[in-house]
């Protein structure tokens, strides 16, 4: 097949990946801040902002487990909960961030076995056993009673207080404060030579391997790094519920999890938040749909997985490219 | 000579199935040195760099790097183990992250120091390191004169320019020996240029190059020393002019063209049979009076993204006919094919005994009586000769029942039929070759595309096939063959249509088609204008 | 010994529902490389349109067809949704393993607000009939389970082995390039994968819900196990299916018999992560690449 360099075409709106890496972070301090001093938004919705900015976090990882790494796991809720019950079991007696760290480590823990164990096989493979590692997890949960406390969970988790907040206000601007970090980790990660490995080990295995790149170890770093977010992301599910319990973190939480940066559009670095949004906060404000929200929502996992790949980011690109079109003319 | 890096491969063998891909080569390739890699299709070029690669494990030999008087054994290691020694491979399709922007994707091979990782956590330590790299990135994207498309997405950037940077890549990754497969095809003369004395510089830089190339010009333009191989093994090793000047080598790699226009030199038509090929045979008689089109191809053009592979090819085929496309490598002739059989998206009109089938989908074509018979034998291993036969008559018009096709096939080809139950994938390669036909036969095609039938076929197996085809004419099947080897076409076609680089330069009936036509088709100056003629020069030509 | 015996029988009629589902899963994944996360919300929505036949004062039979056919036109329906967008351009595989995660939970959803969330058992043809096992008694509804199951099995592969349709499929299963070369309509075929995951879906659902009362909920670890027994024969064979379901019913019903039932919980997906870990191409099945092309 012949095929002839076309001559330079007129550069498109040129369009540079790199971003100031503290744009991300300082806007949604901002927001938040503005959320939290000048909207002042009532207990229910302030609620639902917190549980946004929760799922946020764990997303991120998840946004660079999935969006970079290209792996797909159902097991993510197995973290949230380590994360969670950590904080429901050591917050109060040791102190927040003894409560923060056991639970990222033991999350890390679980995620460097399980990742050496399963990230050779191939992508559906490894779907297939993140399933089983979070109902198994699951099964642990209900049953470990004199860690977990079984089905009824462990309740008077406390929670963090900062700033002189009291009650969900202090939980949300630590939320916030928590997704700037991580969002500031996500893009200083995607500009060095990890980050771009991962996403050259997703987008072409052999190129990476000639490139020196090792391509299991990669993604096993994604995994550890989705581990740890979701561990933080849980710890702050677990204080805005006062506690930890086996229905917070089941295979639907993982699902959601998974289901974020999808929507949002994989690898693009505001998708953890667009994503939570719209995963975490529509159903809340869909309860007119009673219960067929979730079934509305499956719909729409579904369709966007199938017809709108990229999320909506691809909209949103499509959107800017149309409207960049017709000022040019 | 102790400290210089070398690679260094002794005795590789790897074999898929039956196919002996490549049997035994050895080869060296030293720091300032480029060593040029020629072969046909399907000699093992390809194969051969995946092994040096480490993207294929060798059934036999070793691959080895000497660094600085150690040597480190490579055969079994991964890509990754070799990238580490600076021996860094260019694929032979541009292989970016679309997503990425172009200076992202040479940042990629930038080697990492070790601790990068840490980058990751975005401390303010790691900014020096990050701007480094990204200068190392910049600098390399400049060389190859792209410095102002540094931060546009990969995927947005013609497929020649996705090409150059990545050649930047693996300029910016400080390689000690370049592994390049078919640089230059596909790119416009000013990229090939650029690529050429990017090449160049780097093995006076003391870079070592292996380069994978059928472009003879660039060859013999860049390489000190020159491996042919044939049919996966070494042919010929040596420098580089009188390599290629060697008469076996002339006959056994350029030979598959050139014998047979050599043939048609003296004489308008070939006195001697080809090689490996019967007595021609001629359409049946009694088709002669009936010579309506049955199939015919109106200005039928093939896009690869905004530029035409294929433009404006007009074909016309009567039952029983036989009509060879020919020409040089990459003049899109199995593009064509794939544009009529509408597993390509093309435009134009393909007519089918009078029907309309442009726009179709594949299945919808086969139903109406078009046969397709793809290069790399596709039988379904797993499955019976008689299933693999059952699906293509499934596929078909089922004009006939399948017992009928059956018998039919067991006239055509007795020993396909023999072997009904055996799994295809227990097949030899001629004889696989032959199911694939007889699957395109019990489908009640009028007309059968055969896409480089030969290619892997050994020597001996090609004069049955040639009869197989013959016979599939005079059962009143129209054949259209894309061939490289002209004794087989000349054989069994009685048109002839030339391409080169996308468009139709000759056409006429097979006797005609003599040592001119041959010049026109495969030698007119395609090729950047500097080096003279490509493929073949003009004394092997007339030798 | 008596008990053991009983327990492995009790072990064998839930396990070849176990098969059942992993059939389902394996039909599909030699198809298209498609993990399934829905085939158990299949065996719940059978499981649940049939009680619901039953309690409008039907009998077995016609519950079990209703169903059935239920079952299998939702997956036709699905089938026609997911091959939908793979007819113009690649599609990643996990991307649409995400999708079969959305179907899975709108019919999780679905079934609890049609037939309540709350488990239901749908009374077996043979209730009141017994097996005796030394002293012990085992409802005759677990032969019926394992006759069941061979039935769909001895269906499913006579449709494979002797029938043009089934020809094509097992092309497709081979290899979907060199299928689509023979001009087998790919497209079509993962159709009709999908519709046939989900009619032995449905049958399983039904069968089995005669022994468990079946909840919408009920859809992820029925998916789990039938994960756990498809995985032993590397997801692509579904004599390996049949192997792994019956392997797992009988351990989780030892496990649950003579341990407690965290164990038993925990029998497939600790099976799962097994074979995953040290036999990655299963125990039976041999190392191959699927592609979707």
């Amino acid at each position: 097949m012949t095929v002839v360099a076309s001559p330079p075409r007129p550069a498109p709106s040129v369009r540079t990946t790199r971003h100031w890496r503290w744009t991300q972070p300082a806007i949604v301090l901002l927001v938040g801040a503005v959320v939290l001093l000048v909207v002042r938004p009532g207990p229910f919705d302030l609620r639902v902002l917190t549980l946004v900015a929760a799922y946020a976090i764990a997303a991120v990882g998840f946004n660079v487990l999935v969006g970079f790494a290209g792996v797909v796991s159902i097991g993510n809720s197995l973290f949230l909960a380590a994360g969670g019950y950590a904080w429901a079991i050591l917050a109060v007696p040791r102190g927040p961030l003894v409560a923060l760290l056991a639970g990222v480590v033991v999350a890390v823990v679980i995620a460097v076995l399980a990742g050496l164990a399963l990230l050779r096989l191939r992508a559906y493979y490894f779907a297939v056993g993140t399933l089983a590692l979070g109902a198994l997890g699951t099964v642990v949960m209900r049953n470990w009673t004199s860690v977990t406390n079984g089905d009824a969970g462990i309740t008077g988790a406390g929670y963090l207080k900062l700033f002189g907040l009291t009650g969900v206000s202090s939980i949300f601007a630590a939320a916030v404060l928590l997704l700037a970090v991580f969002l500031y980790l996500q893009e200083a990660l995607r500009t060095s030579p990890l980050g771009l490995a991962m996403i050259v080990g997703r987008f072409d295995p052999p190129v990476a391997d000639a490139l020196g790149v090792n391509v299991s170890r990669t993604r096993v770093a994604a995994f550890v790094l989705s581990a740890v977010s979701a561990a933080v992301g849980g710890a702050l599910v677990a204080q805005l519920a006062g506690g930890a319990f086996p229905d917070q973190f089941s295979t639907t939480a993982a699902i959601s999890l998974l289901v974020i940066p999808i929507i949002g559009g994989r690898g693009w670095r505001w998708a953890p938040v667009v994503g939570a949004i719209v995963v975490i906060a529509a159903p809340e404000y869909l309860r007119f749909l009673d219960e067929y929200r979730l079934a509305v929502y499956g719909v729409l996992v579904t369709l966007v997985a199938l017809f709108l790949p990229g999320g909506i980011h691809q909209l949103v690109r499509g959107l800017v490219a149309r409207v960049g079109r017709r000022r040019h003319g | 000579m102790a400290d210089r890096t070398t690679l260094d491969a002794q005795g590789l063998a790897v074999a898929f199935g039956a196919l002996r891909a490549v049997d035994g080569v050895d080869l060296e390739v030293a720091e300032g040195q480029c060593v040029g890699v020629v072969g046909a299709n399907g000699a093992g070029k390809s194969t051969l760099l995946n092994l040096l690669s480490g993207a294929v494990r060798p059934d036999a030999g070793t691959v080895t790097v000497v660094e600085n008087g150690r040597s480190h054994r490579l055969d079994g290691a991964p890509g990754r183990a070799r990238a580490r020694l600076g021996i860094v491979r260019m694929f032979q399709t541009a292989r970016l992250v679309p997503d990425l922007s172009a200076r992202e994707n040479v940042e990629l091979g930038v080697p990492a120091p070790r601790g990068a990782w840490l980058e990751a956590l975005g401390l303010p330590t790691s900014r020096r390191r990050a701007g480094a790299r990204r200068r190392a990135a910049e600098d390399a994207l400049a060389r190859v004169g792209l410095a102002d498309r540094a931060g546009m997405r990969a995927g947005e950037l013609s497929l020649g320019q996705q090409r150059l940077v990545e050649m930047a890549r693996s300029l910016a990754s400080g390689a000690r020996i370049l592994l390049l497969d078919e640089p230059f095809s596909g790119l416009s003369r000013t990229a090939r240029e650029v690529v050429a004395s990017l090449v160049a510089n780097l093995r006076d830089d003391g870079v070592g190059v292996l380069l994978v190339e059928h472009d003879l010009a660039q060859v013999r333009l860049l390489a000190d020393r020159v491996v042919v191989l044939d049919a996966g093994r070494v042919l010929a090793a040596g420098p580089v002019e009188e390599t290629l000047a060697d008469p076996e080598v002339v006959r056994r790699y350029i030979g598959d063209i050139e014998l047979e226009i050599g043939g048609g030199l003296d004489d308008a038509r070939p006195s001697r049979p080809p090689v490996a090929a019967p007595t021609p045979v001629s359409a049946p008689p009694d088709l002669h009076a009936d010579r309506t089109a049955v199939l015919e191809v109106r200005d039928l053009r093939v896009f690869y993204g905004a530029v035409p592979a294929v433009d404006r090819v007009e074909l016309t085929v009567a039952a029983g006919d036989g009509l060879g496309i020919v020409g040089p490598n990459g003049a899109g002739k199995s593009t064509v094919l794939r544009g009529v059989a509408g597993l390509l998206t093309a435009t134009g009109s393909v007519r089918l005994a009078g029907e309309r089938l442009d726009g179709t989908a594949t299945p919808h074509r086969f139903r109406h009586g078009l046969g397709f018979v793809p290069q790399t034998l596709t039988a379904v291993v797993d499955l019976s000769v008689e299933e693999n036969l059952r699906l293509g008559w499934l596929a078909g018009s089922r004009a006939q029942s399948f017992a009928e096709a059956m018998e039919r096939v067991g006239d055509l080809f007795g020993e396909i039929a023999d072997r009904r139950k055996d799994p295809a994938g227990a097949l030899s390669g001629g004889q696989r070759q032959m199911l694939a036909i007889a699957r395109a036969l019990v489908a009640g095609p009028r007309v059968v595309l055969l896409d480089e039938p030969t290619a892997g076929l050994a020597p001996v197996l090609v004069a049955p096939f040639a009869d197989a085809l013959a016979r599939l004419r005079a059962d009143g099947v129209a054949v259209v063959v894309v061939e490289h080897n002209l004794g087989l076409v000349r054989a069994t076609c009685s048109t002839i249509l030339g391409l080169r680089a996308g468009a139709p330069v000759w056409s006429g009936p097979t006797e005609r088609f003599d040592g001119a036509a041959a010049h026109e088709v495969f030698l007119a100056a395609t090729a950047p204008a500097r080096t003279g003629p490509s493929l073949i020069e003009e004394e092997h030509l007339s030798s | 010994m008596t008990q053991a015996a009983y327990f492995v029988v009790i072990g064998l009629g839930v396990g070849s529902v176990y098969a059942l589902s992993g059939l389902g899963i394996v039909t599909l994944f030699a198809g298209s490389g498609l993990a399934n996360f829905a085939q158990g919300d299949f065996m719940v929505l059978g499981a649940l349109v049939a009680v619901n036949v039953v309690g409008a004062g039907f009998g077995y039979l016609p519950a079990l067809a209703t169903a059935v056919v239920v079952v299998a036109a939702a997956g036709l329906v699905l089938g026609g949704l997911f091959t939908l967008p793979m007819r113009h351009r690649r599609v990643d595989v996990d991307v649409v393993i995400i999708g079969t995660l959305g179907v899975a939970t709108t019919m999780t959803t679905l079934s609890g607000i049609w037939f309540g969330r709350q488990p239901q058992r749908l009374d077996s043809p043979l209730a009141g009939a017994f097996i005796p096992i030394g002293d012990l008694q085992v409802p005759a509804h677990y032969a019926l389970l394992l006759a069941g199951a061979a039935l769909v099995f001895g269906a499913v592969h006579w449709f494979h082995r002797h029938t043009d349709v089934g020809l094509q499929l097992r092309a497709v299963a081979s290899s979907v390039p060199a299928a689509r070369d023979a001009g087998v309509r790919v497209g079509r075929m993962l159709v009709v994968a999908w519709t046939i995951a989900a009619l032995v879906g449905g049958v399983a659902g039904v069968l089995v819900a005669s022994v468990v009362p079946i909840a919408p909920e009920a859809a992820l670890p029925l998916g789990v196990n039938g994960f756990a027994a498809a995985i032993i024969g590397g997801l692509a064979s579904p004599a390996g299916a049949v192997v792994g379901g019956l392997l797992i019913g009988v351990a989780e019903a030892l496990a649950g018999g003579y341990l407690n039932d965290t164990l038993r919980q925990a029998v497939a997906p600790v099976v799962l992560l097994a074979v995953l870990i040290l036999r990655p191409g299963g125990l039976l099945g041999r190392t191959r690449t699927v592609r979707v092309a």
